[in-house]
């Protein structure tokens, strides 16, 4: 079947998309999400998943920062959505074992993506 | 690791120039995902994280909403046209006079204060998710000289594995701006452009109450056995 096309999420998103804790833990992800200026994007959301941190929401602020705290797991998939995305970008991060704190900045445009 | 580049991946392509906030933010390295970091597992959602009033945006206030009141229907599927049971199906849209409850929307049309436009729901056991709202306004934006975006609902679907996630947006028959669109247009494909545009339906509609619009969405799934 066709698959139903992507659109852009759109600069209103927080209306409908709360932010979402991951399941709780030590492990903290954080960092920025910029443009292809870099200049930070302040209407992104970044969502996160894997089976032990379980999944995350997380609509970045005015500085293009996100933030996750979570339960110890070798990666998580990254998906970020934002106005001028007319589909999410994918990216992967993986974390060596003990890792309590990693900064991940997410370049829209230098930075490699995955599309599936 | 053995990267694959990929020229225009389908749906719309992120370097859609007429739409001019692609121009800073859309990817310039997009590879094909190997094949062993498929990731089969998702989220899963249960009774729990909804609220069965959720699913009716004109309920969320002391008062009814203004505008034309609407039943919105359909399946989420997987790319083999099987149904997708307890999903978490999101919704969010302006209000009837094209205004969403944002403080970065600048419109000058009234918000109104029986409505916020934010809604959600889990598909049934056959995939079916319904929601009750009122039919959202066309809207001014900046991205060209007279820029109207059509009535549209935001949709964010979550699928069996966290790779299936689609956010999209349905809209209405027959609307005039679609030609318009740089956004409606950003999908090339006419067929899959359809996609995005929801039915009148009857069956949908409920008598002496609200217009019913159907509205299938098919993920494309990664195949699952």
């Amino acid at each position: 079947m066709t698959a139903t096309p992507s659109q852009t999420v759109g600069p209103f998103f927080a209306i409908g998309l709360e932010d979402h804790p991951c399941v709780e833990g030590p492990s903290q992800l954080e960092g920025r999400v910029l443009d292809g200026a870099g200049e930070p994007v302040p209407d992104a959301v970044v969502e996160v998943w894997s089976p032990e941190a379980g999944w995350g929401r997380c609509g970045t602020g005015s500085d293009g920062r996100y933030s996750f705290a979570f339960r110890e797991t070798p990666h998580l998939e990254i998906q970020v959505f934002a106005r001028g995305l007319l589909r999410q970008v994918r990216t992967r991060v993986m974390f060596e074992p003990g890792t309590q704190r990693t900064t991940f900045d997410i370049r829209l445009q230098e930075d490699a993506f995955f599309v599936v | 690791m053995k990267l694959r580049p990929v020229q225009d991946p389908g749906d719309p392509p992120y370097d859609s120039p007429g739409y001019r906030s692609t121009e800073l933010r859309a990817p310039k390295r997009l590879y094909l995902l190997p094949e062993e970091l498929h990731d089969p597992t998702g989220p899963v959602f249960g009774a729990a994280d909804v609220d069965p009033a959720d699913s009716d945006l004109t309920s969320h206030h002391e008062g009814e909403p203004l505008g034309e009141r609407i039943i919105v229907g359909g399946r989420v599927l997987d790319s083999g046209g099987r149904p997708i049971p307890h999903t978490l199906v999101e919704v969010w849209q302006a209000n009837a006079a094209g205004r969403y409850a944002h403080e970065v929307d600048r419109h000058s049309a009234p918000l109104d204060p029986n409505f916020t436009g934010a809604g959600r729901c889990l598909t049934d056991a056959e995939g079916n998710y319904r929601f009750v709202t009122v039919k959202p306004g066309a809207y001014p934006w900046k991205n060209h000289a007279n820029a109207w975006r059509p009535a549209h609902i935001h949709f964010s679907v979550f699928g069996r594995a966290f790779a299936d996630r689609l956010v999209t947006q349905m809209y209405f028959p027959g609307d005039p701006l679609f030609a318009h669109d740089p956004i409606f247009q950003s999908v090339r494909d006419p067929k899959a452009r359809e996609r995005l545009i929801s039915s009148f339906d009857l069956e949908t509609t409920e008598p002496e109450w609200a217009l019913g619009y159907r509205f299938d969405i098919v993920l494309r799934t990664t195949p699952f056995e």
